[in-house]
């Protein structure tokens, strides 16, 4: 039998796992037992979904420009 | 080697269009500048050694990223390989954020952020600072982040490609998100 009342380190380790794949329905419960009286951990569930977010659209966020310096060497290197 | 000069300037004209795409993408996933710049050009070469199996079916972009991104998860194969394994099962207690007993130690808790979601004005400042905070990370931890939520592997694909056991999979992330979460907190400045 499983403990019901699972710890915070339990908590964020269930709440990152559930955005790859569905916890089982005793996890959810305990998950969502948990959450519902711990601020600290509802509020790193709210953030951890935010990461998540932005993470996913990082490619698009950051237009870097590659150096002029690479950008000749690499050119010279095509026309070898 | 008998790329014709047609090849040649085809293959230097998708890199004009293309470099900067490129480039972001390998400073993203790969954490040293010089590194990144040499990847894009043996990207670039291999494009040029492999053009005739380019067979126009998909954009010339999506192309050459994926030839890119194989040689980042080469790259990435091998730091994993380094990293030995008894390592792997310490990292679960580096860094912890969390007392003997699994509260929250103080000093750690978390604290609320400027606001519930990231609105347009503060958006590329967070994602600057997610950039540098995923350069924090240790090496393994910011492999195992970056092939989760920005390729959005499926987490069996990743732990075969980089041998590593799910539980050491889920140690990886749990710890990748907390310190994330932490560093963002602290150098997000306008909170």
């Amino acid at each position: 039998m499983k403990k019901v009342m699972i710890s915070c380190e339990e908590a964020t380790a269930m709440v990152v796992k559930k955005h790859s794949e569905p916890l089982t329905f005793s996890d959810r419960l305990r998950l969502w037992m948990h959450l519902a009286i711990c601020k600290l951990c509802a509020l790193f569930a709210k953030q951890s979904q935010i990461i998540d977010e932005a993470a996913a659209s990082l490619d698009e966020s950051i237009p870097a420009k590659m150096p002029e310096s690479a950008r000749a060497r690499i050119l010279q290197e095509l026309q070898k | 080697m008998t790329e014709t000069n047609d090849t040649k300037k085809i293959i230097s004209d998708l890199f004009h269009q293309h470099a900067d795409l490129l480039y972001n993408y390998a400073i993203t996933r790969i954490n040293d500048l010089q590194q990144a710049e040499d990847l894009v050009q043996e990207t670039f070469i291999s494009a040029l050694k492999n053009y005739e199996n380019f067979k126009g079916e998909s954009k010339a972009s999506t192309w050459l990223i994926a030839i890119l991104k194989n040689k980042i998860i080469d790259i990435y194969r091998k730091k994993v390989r380094e990293f030995k394994q008894e390592s792997l099962d310490t990292l679960a207690f580096t860094d912890n954020y969390f007392d003997e007993k699994g509260h929250w130690k103080k000093g750690s808790y978390p604290g609320p952020w400027k606001s519930d979601a990231i609105d347009e004005q503060d958006r590329d400042e967070f994602y600057k600072i997610l950039q540098k905070c995923l350069s924090r990370l240790k090496e393994i931890q910011r492999i195992a982040f970056v092939m989760k939520h920005l390729d959005d592997a499926e987490t069996e694909e990743i732990c075969k490609e980089l041998e590593i056991t799910a539980s050491n999979y889920w140690v990886l992330i749990h710890r990748a998100k907390l310190q994330l979460r932490d560093c963002l907190e602290k150098n997000w400045i306008n909170v």
